[in-house]
């Protein structure tokens, strides 16, 4: 108690200069969670964009797919009757939003005058579109089941065939039974997702018309659209045991283990924020080093009289850690407040981004509100004040008592 | 054997390549409860016995027994709580912690002895306070008195916890003479109704020449010891 009174009186004894060093880190809390919650906002952000462009949550295959599907795609499909059942127990679980239906294959699309090989996915319009809300029609309109044979073309691949809405095209691919079989396809929108590698080549059709071209009632895929991002474990959970008692004989996989470049862009930027907070640690440091350097000096009679007095060498290190700490650690709580309202008034003024690298659309600037960030660093803090008051306290407990007192 | 109890003593400060012999053999034995003036021309080694009598320094060479204790051979830890225990100071320039009250700056002693009582230290502290006539000025800050007003908090913190030795270098020097005689005083009968052994330093010739026992030093070496007569004269001092 008495420590904390001396070492509070102190800190309001000399304003300015405590003052300096108060705003020293909390201008550098206030750095780090602005920083630390900008990057949040953006995997929250991506993350949602990247489950809701193509993922979904959880896609579900036939037992032995994922190894299998690429030598023999239809053996390893899911015959009409297991898809069934499958998208009756996903939708069993309270958490699954809706499940989606794919037959996934390549084919080569053109007219008289040109052709291009393109990734086609056989969909459920109606639920299909729900997953693919991150992705936006440009032009024309979404598949629609009374429209069975109108198509979606991914905006790089209308540009290299030359087609606009409303032109037909013919779509070749071997059937199951490995003969070549051409259907006619109507382009009925243009689509941009949030890569545009993937436009480049991806082309969205009916799943009845995608099931005639290859003469198939099987698909690839049942995929899931949680209603949080955050129950996924708890649906894993869930498909796993009922699955296994209902010998469905099936495997998934979870969107994360699918979004490389998700994990690609957390890691990068993890690595840039880890950046930031040791440039800002590091401020900190001689921010409070310097300021207890100056109150260890200019108190340098103080400490011999308090040593006079009987004042042990440890209780000359107490004072001056209490005072160290107590600036670090009201600088950050207050660097968290300054921090939290900023990321509120700047959520408040939508500012406009850049699209991100890979991506062709910009976003509105947005701040998470992270509390572990706001800890942390208050955690941090405290600890590098501690050690960046080491070494003058040390100094002060070592001062020779008969040249303390000499000292004016 | 005295309270205080010094032989040969010698002290060497290292400046560099120079050195200043400031104690050159001093040797001295003090009763329990004397009151006892140092003087001396400047430089003459007076601070520097005192801080070694005050346990604050160590020496080169000689031995100093305090209140029985052979304060050489202890740590710094054990110097430290000796000096809590045993020893009050007042300094020339008060040296109050400018951030405690009055109340506190003269609390502080008893919280380095451990009293955990509140009570009991606030009984003895605003017992204190009310000697050197202070009390109403409890909940001030020192920089809100005067000189004369500081060395009396000065005086009731060395003495709140009952020392046996207190220890005062120069403490009128910031003061003026009507000022000075009355800390000298205080000082005085404080430590008479404690039983303390005093020794204070001074410059002031008058008090020197009043004292009961006054001791001058030159060079670092004790240049007369002059213990008054039953009238209080130490006048062989000059
Ligand atoms: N820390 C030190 N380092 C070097 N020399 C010192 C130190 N302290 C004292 N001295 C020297 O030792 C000698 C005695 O000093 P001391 O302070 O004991 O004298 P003093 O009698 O108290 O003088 P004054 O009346 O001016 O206070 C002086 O020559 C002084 O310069
Ligand atoms: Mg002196």
């Amino acid at each position: 108690m008495f420590l904390i009174k001396v070492a509070w009186r102190n800190i309001l004894r000399h304003k300015r200069r405590s003052l300096f060093a108060l705003l020293t880190i909390l201008s550098g809390v206030t750095g780090i969670i602005l920083f630390g919650g900008f990057v949040e906002a953006n995997y929250i952000g991506l993350r949602e964009s990247v489950i809701r462009s193509q993922y979904g949550h959880l896609q579900i295959h036939r037992a032995g797919y994922e190894a299998n599907h690429r030598q023999d795609p239809d053996r390893y499909r899911m015959p009409l009757e297991q898809a069934e059942r499958v998208k009756a127990l996903l939708e069993s679980n309270p958490h699954v939003q809706m499940t989606s239906r794919r037959l996934e294959f390549t084919a080569l699309l053109g007219n008289e005058k040109n052709s291009q090989a393109a990734i086609v996915r056989g969909v459920d319009p109606e639920t299909e579109t729900l997953i693919n809300s991150a992705l936006t029609i440009i032009d024309g309109t979404d598949l629609d089941e009374e429209e069975p044979e109108g198509v979606l073309l991914g905006e790089g691949l209308a540009q290299a065939l030359n087609v606009k809405v409303g032109d037909q095209l013919s779509l070749l691919a071997s059937t199951v039974n490995g003969v070549m079989n051409a259907v006619d396809v109507t382009v009925q929108g243009i689509f941009q997702s949030f890569a545009k590698e993937y436009d480049d080549a991806a082309m969205m059709m009916t799943l009845p018309h995608a099931q005639q071209l290859l003469n198939t009632q099987s698909v690839d895929t049942v995929v899931a659209l949680l209603d949080e991002t955050m129950a996924l474990d708890a649906v894993v959970a869930d498909v796993a045991d009922r699955s296994r008692a209902q010998d469905l004989g099936i495997e998934w996989i979870e969107w994360h283990k699918l979004a490389t470049f998700y994990q690609k862009v957390v890691d990068l930027y993890d690595g840039f924020f880890l950046f930031i907070n040791l440039v800002i640690y590091v401020v900190v440091v001689f921010g409070v080093a310097n300021t207890m350097i100056v109150t260890v000096m200019e108190r340098t009679a103080e400490i011999g009289t308090l040593r006079a007095m009987g004042t042990h060498r440890g209780g000359i290190v107490r004072q001056f850690l209490t005072e160290g700490l107590m600036l670090a650690v009201f600088g950050a709580v207050l660097g968290v407040l300054a921090g939290i309202a900023l990321t509120y008034s700047l959520n408040a003024l939508e500012i406009m981004m850049p699209p991100p690298p890979g991506s062709s659309k910009g976003y509105p600037l947005r701040i998470a509100y992270v509390p572990w960030i706001w800890a942390g660093s208050v955690g941090a803090v405290a600890l590098i004040a501690l050690f960046a008051t080491l070494v003058p306290a040390m100094q002060a407990a070592r001062k020779s008592i008969v040249d303390a007192l000499r000292y004016v | 054997m005295g309270f205080i109890q010094i032989n040969e003593l010698h002290k060497t400060y290292w400046l560099g390549e120079s050195q200043v012999h400031a104690l050159r053999g001093v040797s001295l034995a003090v009763n329990e409860g004397e009151r006892l003036f140092l003087g001396g021309p400047s430089g003459s080694g007076k601070s520097t016995l005192l801080h070694i009598i005050g346990c604050l320094d160590r020496f080169d060479q000689g031995r100093i027994v305090v209140a029985g204790r052979d304060v050489a051979s202890a740590d710094d830890r054990a110097l430290a709580d000796f000096r809590a225990r045993y020893i009050g100071f007042v300094f020339q320039n008060f040296n109050l912690l400018p951030v405690l009250t009055v109340f506190e700056n003269v609390e502080y002693p008893l919280l380095l002895n451990g009293e955990k009582s509140a009570k009991k230290r606030r009984s003895r502290v605003e017992g204190m306070l009310e000697a050197v006539g202070l009390l109403g000025h409890a909940k001030h800050y020192p920089n809100e008195l005067s000189g004369g007003q500081r060395q009396r908090v000065a005086i009731a913190r060395a003495l709140v916890h009952h020392p046996r030795l207190l220890i005062a270098d120069e403490p009128t020097a910031n003061l003026d003479s009507t000022t000075g005689e009355a800390i000298i005083q205080l000082m005085l009968d404080l430590s008479r109704e404690q039983g303390s052994t005093v020794i204070i330093c001074t410059h002031n010739r008058e008090l020197l020449e009043n004292a009961e026992r006054c001791i001058l030093l030159r060079d670092g070496k004790i240049e007369n010891d002059a213990t008054a007569g039953t009238q209080g004269r130490t006048a062989a001092c000059f």
